[in-house]
């Protein structure tokens, strides 16, 4: 019972922490608690006796895991309920069991939407917004869950019950900040404390507007269904000579505020193979070998939507002569001769992120790296470096040839700033492979510390990977350690994935 | 004792593969509609805990393989408190497929389980009773064909069709067996039954993991086959198709045609032999069997290896067809209800491959009627939620449990078999559903 809260990915993310392989320690105990008030308990009973404990709402991710022996896991699976939808101020009050693609239904029947974080919409939306960045291809005109968190419910790691922001008052959930105690920055602040402070058992969450249909028809068959296309919606690809006039071109799609969404999901090889499942051997090689002609390197895909024709038809003008003035040429899905016959799937995959998960498909893992928040121009830099690094391993055998740059990012906030990470595909089974991923997150790693390229993701979820970044960053982790202790001074909420209040020692 | 198992070994890589992003718990995220209907498995939605859920048990079986622990009474619940319905299995391959063969592997646990005599209690006495009685109702084998009784059956050599009717319209529900006699009669079909010569399929024993037992069911069905000298099968039984379309194929036998019911009165239809003359003013919705469905598609035996290519891909060499469910019986009901003149079929939200399973079969009903009765419940609240005025099926064991789930109570939705249907439509009296104790 216990195996199945032990398992998890980022086999060799958690080598570079702990110890090899996907097992983490066996909790003592599970408990599946129905309420705040029964989470609550179960806290003041683990400050009682002593015992650590940890949440877990979907367990997508290593994170979920306790970090040691000897604690209690609660399972948050039975608070699963949307409790309010509020329309008129756009927002949803959810439990931590909600995920994303159940949240966006139903705000889609009212015309609205939710982000989705990049791992796709299986994710628990709480958690994303409370505990972790939660970054994702719709962040164009979403934003990511770090920004899109309005109220609050938290049982702090001694057992209270507190509502941050606006509930704290009893005004409501539509604000994080007040009227009330404004705590998001104490057990938030940039990337959530992983489990390390407490449990949250409600939170209100932005909605956006949903220019489509109620729900939209499922069309094609499985493994691939898609989504047809309503009028109001238009995709393309924004195809152009180099990276440093996509960048321009994101720059003045943003100032220009056009567009519904603005991303580049994954290097065009890495798209195919992970459909691989679909084609012949012979076809799967004929199409990596041709995919670039069809999906080029360099390209942005954007869609347009909007409930005015006329609105849509300055927005494809204005698009058509920004990605023109900077040198590309802008290809409509739909008359595409290849992707026009699969346009619905890229709806599902591209702007619905319905199929995220597969880029664990070739091999059963995957890692980041880089993707720290940036201001365009300096994110951009990531993606020459990350290829060079990367193309060693690539050309080793040690990853999947996904041609090396495999960087999946782009504007978010109308391109106030920018997200580019860098994926890798290695085999957690074959140790070179596993090997050669630890090497490559230290070596990315050092690579953006030397470049001043902000924290990456996996150091963001490694507290020792993170220990190397504090010095440059505010000694963050030095701030970190005192709230850790000033709200959990019994040391009982898991704080493997955050800080640990005692330094680690140096290295002899 | 050794925990090494050769036959969980050869599944050891998928087992490590499983990265636990829980879609083995929802219906494909494409088609999720809403926030109620959204998780596709009977056993997770109730029991809550990792373990139940697809992924949750394949990896307890790492952990079992690995020697970390050993089979214990929790471990034998959560192993089958699984109706091995296939939900997760598709919903894995949709993300990973051909890599992952997870209702194998839920197979396989089974049969070590089964091996080590580690199963529940009801299970030991349901292969006795299988043996003994062919049923695994512990019913006598001379009255299996009683409900056929008064319906002018003749016993005719070398018929155009075998009607197998199987253990449940037998001795539970006849009223579906008289309807499909009725129907067949009606269209001039010249058919035979086994009568107490019939024996069970053998799926609950499969689904159990009791190799042995199952091998001798299926030889002695095949035996019964050649006797009757028809070329084509037909059985409303989804469990009886499942076996004999899928599995029985795979283990060398079976030279007939099987056919479902409904695709077979779908031919009736299409041949001019039947037609519907009588209005039938009913809204219903159709609930897939996952035995008809999705595990009614093949799946032939893969005897490849992995490889690798570009660097770290993993393939299959040769590449090996992925079972996703599609070629399952989902369309002949479909058209046999539009047909009917008055009858509008509305859809639940899990439909077809992805069709919320009742959680009757793999040894559930059986063991664990709680769980059968809840998975039943839930697929009636879905029912109910489209408007319907009756649920429609052609599984009688699925009719079994959703009536045993009402335990006589009006659950806002009727259920009917599709023969009721049928020959209520064809002008005739349909019988509606009771269970014969």
């Amino acid at each position: 019972m216990l195996a199945g809260y032990s398992r998890y990915w980022a086999a060799a993310l958690r080598t570079v922490e702990k110890s090899p392989g996907k097992w983490t320690p066996f909790p003592d105990a599970v408990v599946l608690p129905g309420s705040a008030e029964e989470v609550r308990e179960v806290v003041r009973i683990c400050n009682r006796y002593g015992v650590r404990f940890k949440a877990h709402s979907t367990g997508w991710g290593p994170w979920a895991a306790v970090s040691q022996r000897n604690s209690v896991l609660l399972d948050l699976r039975r608070m699963n309920r949307i409790l309010e939808l509020d329309e008129r101020n756009r927002y949803a009050v959810i439990e931590p069991y909600v995920s994303a693609m159940q949240l966006r239904a139903e705000a889609m029947k009212r015309g609205l939407t939710c982000h989705v974080a990049g791992c796709g919409p299986n994710h628990s939306v709480l958690a994303s917004c409370t505990s972790q960045e939660g970054m994702g291809a719709d962040a164009y005109t979403m934003s990511h869950n770090n920004r899109n968190l309005l109220g609050v419910e938290w049982v702090t790691p001694t057992g209270e019950l507190v509502r941050v922001g606006s509930p704290g008052s009893g005004a409501g959930w539509f604000c994080g900040d007040g009227p009330g105690p404004s705590l998001r920055g104490i057990f938030k602040g940039e990337w959530g404390a992983l489990g390390g402070l407490g449990v949250f058992t409600k939170c209100a969450v932005k909605l956006y507007p949903w220019p489509g249909p109620p729900e939209l028809k499922v069309v094609g068959e499985v493994p691939n269904y898609g989504y047809e296309l309503p009028e109001n919606f238009r995709l393309y690809l924004a195809v152009f000579p180099d990276w440093e006039s996509l960048n321009e071109a994101a720059y003045r799609i943003g100032d220009a505020k056009i567009g519904y969404l603005v991303w580049r999901t994954a290097s065009p090889q890495f798209l195919v193979l992970q459909m691989g499942s679909q084609f012949s051997e012979e076809e799967l090689s004929q199409l990596y070998e041709t995919v670039e002609a069809v999906l080029p390197v360099h390209r942005l895909e954007i869609t347009l939507a909007s409930p005015s024709t006329k609105e849509l038809e300055y927005e494809e003008k204005v698009l058509r002569a920004i990605v023109e003035e900077t040198g590309g040429e802008l290809r409509n899905v739909a008359e595409d001769p290849i992707l026009s016959g699969m346009k619905e799937y890229l709806f599902a995959a591209f702007v619905f992120q319905n199929y995220n998960a597969r880029v664990f498909s070739l091999t059963g893992d995957f890692l980041t790296s880089f993707g720290a928040e940036l201001c365009p121009d300096r994110a951009l830099r990531t993606i020459p470096l990350g290829r060079e690094i990367r193309r060693k391993y690539v050309e080793k055998g040690l990853f999947v040839r996904d041609g090396a740059e495999n960087f999946w990012g782009g504007p978010e906030e109308q391109n106030r700033f920018c997200h580019w990470e860098g994926l890798l595909s290695y085999d957690p089974a074959e140790r070179k492979s596993l090997e050669g991923a630890m090497e490559y997150v230290e070596e990315s790693d050092r690579v953006a510390l030397e470049r001043k390229l902000g924290m990456t993701i996996p150091s963001h979820l490694s507290p020792l990977l993170a220990e190397r970044f504090s010095p440059h960053h505010q000694h963050f982790q030095e701030w970190l350690r005192r709230i850790k202790k000033k709200f959990d001074p019994a040391n009982l909420s898991d704080h493997g994935y955050y800080v640990n209040p005692e330094p680690t020692p140096p290295s002899p | 004792m050794d925990l090494k198992e050769p036959d969980l070994e050869k599944y050891r890589t998928q087992m490590e593969r499983c990265f636990r992003c829980s879609l083995c718990k929802w219906v494909p995220i494409t088609q999720v509609k809403g926030w109620r209907f959204a998780q596709n498995c009977p056993a997770i939605l109730k029991y809550n805990f990792h373990a139940y859920s697809g992924g949750g048990k394949l990896i307890a079986a790492l952990g079992l393989l690995e020697g970390k622990y050993g089979i214990t009474e929790e471990f034998v619940r959560v192993v089958y408190r699984c109706s091995l319905c296939g939900a997760c299995d598709l919903a894995c391959k949709i993300i990973l497929g051909e890599r992952m063969e997870p209702l194998e592997i839920l197979h396989e646990l089974r049969r070590r389980f089964f091996r080590e005599g580690r199963i529940p209690e009801r299970h030991g006495r349901l292969v006795e009773d299988t043996l003994k009685y062919g049923n695994p109702y512990a019913e006598p084998q001379e009255g299996r064909g009683a409900w056929a009784g008064g319906l002018g059956v003749e016993g005719g050599k070398r018929p155009e069709v075998l009607y197998f009717a199987g253990c449940t319209p037998s001795y539970r529900l006849p009223s579906v067996a008289k309807n499909t006699i009725r129907l067949l009669k009606r269209a001039g079909v010249s058919f035979g039954i086994l009568a107490e010569k019939e024996t069970c399929c053998g799926s609950p024993l499969y689904k159990i993991g009791a190799e042995e037992a199952f091998r001798e069911q299926v030889e002695r069905n095949l035996e019964g086959f050649d006797r009757l000298g028809a070329e084509i099968l037909v059985t409303q039984c989804a469990g009886c198709y499942h076996m004999f379309r899928t599995v029985y194929p795979e283990m060398g036998g079976m030279d007939l045609e099987v056919l479902h019911l409904s695709e077979y009165v779908e031919r009736l239809l299409e041949e001019g032999r039947i037609g519907f003359t009588r209005e039938m003013p009913l809204k219903v919705t159709w609930h897939d069997p996952c035995h008809l469905g999705r595990l009614g598609e093949r799946r032939p035996r893969w005897g490849g290896r992995e490889v690798k290519r570009y660097g770290q891909m993993v393939l299959t060499e040769p590449r090996k067809k992925v079972a996703y469910g599609k070629e399952g019986v989902y369309e002949p009901p479909r058209r046999i209800l539009r047909a009917i003149p008055g009858v509008s079929l509305v859809e639940m939200q899990r439909i077809r491959e992805f069709s919320f399973c009742c959680a009757a079969g793999g040894g559930v009903r059986a063991a664990y009627p709680d769980l059968a009765h809840f998975g039943a419940r839930e697929r009636l609240e879905e029912a109910k939620a489209t408007g319907a005025e009756a649920l429609v099926t052609c599984c009688p064991f699925c009719e079994l449990n959703f009536l045993e789930a009402l335990e006589g109570r009006d659950g806002g939705v009727r259920v009917m078999d599709l023969t009721e249907l049928v020959l209520e439509a064809m002008g005739e009296e349909g019988q509606g559903l009771e269970i014969r104790r």
